[in-house]
């Protein structure tokens, strides 16, 4: 009590006019561009604005000037899928299995974690060279969701081990004591503990695919993800337009972490019905 | 019933890497009976409680329920029910659902599996909890909860992982009857793992002392208290002070041995011991009185270090110039007729009777680790 009514120091007013610096370096550009990209039809890339409008959002998508800006979110939100549900299957098994040191568990590990390491860009290039020895054709959703595994599996097998920390082994054994298969094991005991860690997952393995580059650049072929295509624009777009994707595409990333905690949400809401005997 | 669930249990030996959990182990536990082991942790007791269970396979050895080999025989087919020593319930499920949790995994529809739940949730009176989740109870109502999920399958054989050591000391009380009662009325067969004395005592037909993974006795809890079979059991029980000393004659199966400082005591029974071996024997703490003057035979002189008032009986510890304290526990009135006061030098004497011939040679301290 009587820290908490004590005179605050200099060092007190000294640190928190840092953190202000670091909350302001964090969301300022983000803040800024979600800022122009309201800027009016005449408005150029800089400030002042010109009138508020919402005009390049519409130019988005009317304007043919910006190349295959809708095929790209297409293919990226396919792609994110595609990791979200391969990430949390794989990691979810994976998880199990390491909990038992089995012959090899320690360099599995390593090898798995090196690709985290390992630049993005080189990946890349391995990833291309190798897939095109094998004889296949570099695709978005071949040679590409295989660049995104290699970066959203490794993390995702992380958050992994810190949910399987929390995870109590008795109750599995309970459920094996009670007569339950493995199968029904996992189906009705692991599983179901696990869910909500399992939706964080689920969502690092999409919204790293979502916003992957380096490792997409020389892997996806002919048609181009969307953080490709909005690298692409930055080149040779020199209109708002650049702000409204940057703002269309935030919105969608906060959009699925909001499903997601919707999903948590919903859960333990059904789970509170089910417990006052609905 | 009471030989379908009788447990045979023969040269079972449990390895992790080169350490024997368990070591060659026979042990028969009478069905319908009421088995408590007891040992320090780290003892084999929980191991040899899991290979019952199924939950470990032995390295080695025969395990039989009920006549019937279930060695290698999966978990739960078996007839046994385990209770965790944290419960380990389903965190996500009902207390409804958690005690039919074993009736799902058979295939049993929704509603005849929730109303026998319910129906078993009532008999350990928390019928009205039946929606709640298992972080919404108690430390005591969610062992009421395991008991339940643990017997609605019908198990031959019941085993508990230490089950009272989560308790405050006042539930852990009334979940002994309770457990004691819950064995009397179902007939089967209770194996119950503690590190606590007063609860084996209470509660077993049978005691089972365990030590580095070898069973030091077993036997009724009278058996063990008053002829522990060596100085561990004798000082882990308590009771006991645990003496030394060398044989000095025998005559039949009587024997009389001299202490190290010059006191002669009799064994009244010793069988097999010769003159020159160094035995141990064991006095029970509560048959000795005290003497104005050094006795001839059969008692000792100390110097007072403690006493301590425990409402029927006074603990008094000597300091007899040995590294084991001698404890005398004196009935109230004798004591507060003549209170003695700590640095006075006392002497004690006993009945030949009193004193116990200690056959195994297992000396260690027996003090139980805490976990």
């Amino acid at each position: 009590m009587a820290q908490a009514t004590h005179r605050r120091g200099l060092g007190f007013y000294l640190l928190a006019g840092f953190f202000a610096l670091f909350v302001i370096f964090l969301y300022g550009p983000m803040l800024v561009i979600f800022i122009l990209s309201f800027q009016g039809p005449t408005g150029g890339l800089t400030f002042p604005l010109r009138g508020v409008s919402t005009h390049w959002f519409g130019d988005l998508w009317t304007s043919t000037r910006y190349g295959d800006l809708g095929g790209a979110f297409r293919r990226s939100m396919i792609l994110g899928a595609m990791s979200l549900l391969i990430t949390a299957v794989v990691c979810l098994f994976a998880g199990l299995a390491f909990r038992k040191r089995f012959i090899g568990a320690g360099p599995l590990f390593y090898l798995a974690i090196t690709s985290l390491v390992v630049p993005g860009i080189l990946l890349g290039l391995g990833i291309s060279q190798l897939f095109q020895l094998l004889g296949f054709r570099l695709n978005w959703w071949l040679s590409g969701l295989g660049a995104h595994l290699s970066w959203t599996l490794p993390f995702g097998l992380l958050i992994m081990f810190a949910v399987l920390n929390r995870f109590d082994s008795s109750w599995e054994e309970a459920a094996r004591d009670a007569g339950a298969t493995p199968s029904q094991t996992l189906r009705y005991v692991t599983v179901p503990i696990l869910f909500p860690g399992l939706i964080a997952v689920a969502l690092f393995g999409f919204t790293l695919s979502y916003d992957e580059m380096p490792r997409s650049l020389l892997t996806v072929g002919g048609k181009n993800t969307l953080p490709i295509e909005i690298s692409n624009m930055t080149t040779n777009v020199t209109t708002p337009a650049l702000y409204a994707i940057g703002t269309v595409t935030s919105v969608i990333s906060f959009a699925v972490i909001a499903a997601a905690f919707a999903c948590i949400a919903l859960i333990q809401k059904r789970r509170a019905r089910a417990k006052r005997g609905a | 019933m009471s030989d379908a669930s009788r447990i045979d249990i023969s040269g079972v030996t449990k390895l992790y890497g080169p350490v024997k959990a368990v070591n060659n182990v026979d042990l028969v536990i009478e069905g319908g009976s009421y088995c408590c082991m007891i040992g320090p942790s780290g003892c084999g007791k929980t191991t040899l409680l899991r290979m019952i269970a199924g939950h470990e396979a032995p390295s080695s050895g025969r395990i039989a329920i009920g006549g019937q080999d279930v060695t290698h025989s999966r978990t739960g087919s078996r007839g046994t029910a385990l209770m965790f020593q944290n419960y380990a319930l389903f965190p996500h499920l009902s207390l409804t659902d958690n005690v039919a949790f074993s009736l799902r995994v058979k295939g049993e529809a929704t509603e005849p599996r929730r109303a026998k739940a319910r129906e078993m949730l009532d008999r350990v009176q928390l019928s009205h909890l039946a929606d709640r989740l298992p972080s919404e109870l108690s430390g005591g109502q969610q062992q009421r909860v395991a008991l339940a999920r643990a017997l609605i399958t019908n198990p031959k054989v019941l085993l508990l992982d230490e089950p009272l050591s989560a308790l405050d000391e006042f539930l852990r009380l009334r979940m002994r009857v309770e457990l004691k009662r819950l064995q009397n009325e179902l007939g089967i067969t209770f194996i119950h793992v503690t590190h606590t004395q007063p609860e084996a005592i209470a509660l077993a037909d049978q005691v089972v002392v365990m030590d580095h993974g070898l069973i030091e006795q077993a036997a009724s809890p009278r058996e063990i208290y008053n002829h522990p079979h060596s100085p561990y059991v004798a000082r882990f029980m308590g009771g006991q002070n645990v003496l030394a000393g060398k044989v000095e004659s025998i005559s039949g199966d009587a024997a009389t041995v001299t202490t190290a400082d010059g006191h002669r005591h009799d064994l009244p029974s010793a069988p097999g011991v010769t003159p020159g071996a160094e035995i141990r024997f064991s006095v029970r703490r509560d048959r000795i009185h005290i003497l104005p003057e050094a006795p001839a035979r059969n008692g000792l002189t100390g110097k007072v270090i403690n006493t301590e008032y425990q409402g029927t009986f006074v603990k008094v510890a000597l300091d007899t110039g040995t590294r084991e304290e001698f404890i005398i526990y004196m009935p109230d009135e004798a004591w507060f007729a003549r209170p003695i006061s700590v640095g006075e030098t006392i002497h004690a004497t006993w009945e030949p009777a009193a004193s116990h011939h200690l056959k195994g040679t297992n000396n260690s301290a027996g003090t139980p680790l805490e976990d």
